[in-house]
């Protein structure tokens, strides 16, 4: 019940663009006892999809939209220090996403959740070459390759990515995670990609990994 | 006139216009585009659907906005939308308004100056940018204090390692002080020997610095303190081992150490030097 009044609450402010407004409901609710993960999926992801969706049906601008997209990025900065309450746990985490900036949202959450599981994660941003995430990902001799795939026109990039990845001498060994709305549309998906899993949001990519790479 | 020769009258105007005049049928495929629409097109769009003009992630907002058109008139076109045109990361915004005219729609767009777009696409990156920063700094503090805790840890390993002072003979204390000398190891050490000295009735203590690569003046000074300390208790001081740097300290702090302390140049002597004088006391 208080998840869904912190929701609203967050949702009128990054109507009006109330940057401070926006980060002291956040911030209550932590104080509050609310879990960093909660707000993650509770508040901040459907807060901005309920704004993507007014964007489509045109009652908000553009400027708007990116407005509250910046907000929340800012907001999740702003919180980043709640992120680490567990020890290091020795494993490393790779994330990137494919498509515009617009997009990274999810992936980011993914990442911080992770972090919060004691993870080392590094986060290479949208659309870094192929090449460069092999190369990160031997150098910080990663677990996990996560990849978010933002639309469906990116679904071949994915799909490269992967090979190349898999063709490298870390192929046999990192395993690798894909996740998305197209991806979430099509269940089998991810095997034609050559991912070993997917997930539906960044909860779900941690509890399966726990399961599987335990 | 009649209408086809309306139409082709305005399709003439329409190739003129900077803004953008789309023809869609009723299903939303493109009938006519003129040069201003095409121009965002690397392929003819007639044929195509509308969404067809706009950016992947603009798509279900374009059939949102033709079905709107297709409840608009001419006297009450749709409010303008804001569309994308281009590519996800290359995107302009057009502002489009549109209507039914008998069986078709009638799209007119205008784009908006191509450096606003790119304008607001910056400043999107670069908040991006910098919140990215902020959380890698806050990483890079968290890796920071594991290095440190990390060695705090080693530190004190090291420290509960070296052992204050050990027995060596009956009244004879030998401590060898090894690695990195600071003003609160130092005091440690000062405590538990002075401690050890008391306790043992101590009469000799050897002090082996030999091991100390660097000395300051505030550890010196301890370590003298210690040694006037330890003759308070009755126990005659033997440094061993003072480097070349640490004896220039020494003297830099004004000190005459040969009043109440025997200096040795190594271990072995200083053992013997105890030996001696243990013996003709006892001669005595």
């Amino acid at each position: 019940m208080i998840l869904h009044t912190v929701y609203t609450d967050y949702l009128d402010a990054l109507r009006r663009g109330d940057r401070r407004r926006a980060l002291n409901t956040a911030r209550t609710a932590l104080n509050n006892g609310v879990d960093i993960r909660d707000l993650y999926l509770e508040v901040f992801q459907p807060a901005m999809h309920e704004i993507g969706l007014m964007w489509e049906r045109n009652q908000i601008t553009v400027a708007q939209e990116h407005l509250a997209t910046a907000i929340t990025q800012s907001v999740m900065a702003h919180l980043y220090g709640h992120v680490f309450q567990h020890t290091p746990v020795g494993r490393t985490l790779i994330a990137t996403c494919i498509g515009g900036e617009l997009h990274e949202l999810g992936i980011r959450m993914v990442a911080d959740f992770f972090e919060m599981e004691g993870w080392d994660v590094y986060y290479l941003g949208a659309n870094m070459p192929a090449e460069d995430v092999v190369r990160m990902a031997q150098e910080r001799q990663a677990d996990l390759l996560a990849i978010s795939v933002t639309l469906n026109s990116y679904v071949p990039h994915a799909r490269r990515m992967i090979q190349v990845v898999r063709a490298s001498s870390i192929g046999d060994r990192i395993k690798i995670m894909v996740g998305g709305q197209p991806i979430n549309r099509a269940p089998d998906l991810y095997k034609k990609l050559g991912a070993d899993f997917t997930a539906r949001d960044a909860r779900e990519a941690v509890q399966l990994v726990m399961e599987v790479m335990a | 006139m009649d209408q086809h020769s309306t139409m082709t009258l305005n399709h003439n105007l329409y190739e003129l216009l900077s803004e953008l005049v789309l023809c869609c049928d009723e299903t939303g495929r493109i009938i006519y585009a003129n040069p201003a629409a095409q121009h965002w097109s690397a392929t003819p769009l007639v044929h195509q659907p509308f969404h067809a003009l706009l950016t992947p992630d603009t798509e279900h907002k374009g059939d949102l906005f033709l079905a709107a058109a297709r409840n608009a008139s001419f006297q009450h076109p749709t409010p303008p939308w804001e569309l994308a045109l281009g590519t996800v990361t290359e995107y302009t915004i057009g502002h489009f308004r549109g209507y039914r005219e008998a069986d078709h729609l009638v799209i007119i767009g205008q784009v908006e100056p191509a450096d606003l777009s790119a304008m607001q696409r910056e400043l999107m990156l670069l908040t991006s940018d910098l919140t990215e920063t902020q959380r890698e700094l806050h990483r890079q503090n968290r890796a920071l204090q594991q290095a440190l805790n990390e060695q705090r840890r080693l530190v004190e390993t090291i420290q509960a390692l070296t052992a204050p002072a050990a027995p060596i003979w009956k009244g004879v204390l030998l401590l060898p002080i090894v690695g990195h000398l600071d003003s609160s190891r130092t005091a440690k050490i000062a405590r538990k020997l002075l401690e050890q000295v008391s306790q043992q009735h101590t009469r000799y203590t050897i002090l082996d610095v030999s091991g100390i690569a660097l000395i300051d003046t505030g550890v010196a000074k301890h370590l003298l303190d210690t040694i006037q300390a330890l003759r308070l208790l009755g126990a005659q001081a033997i440094l061993v081992g003072i480097r070349p740097e640490i004896a220039q300290t020494m003297v830099q702090l004004g000190l005459h150490l040969q009043e109440f302390v025997i200096i040795q140049s190594n271990l072995q002597h200083a053992v013997a030097y105890v030996l001696r004088h243990m013996q003709k006391e006892v001669l005595r």
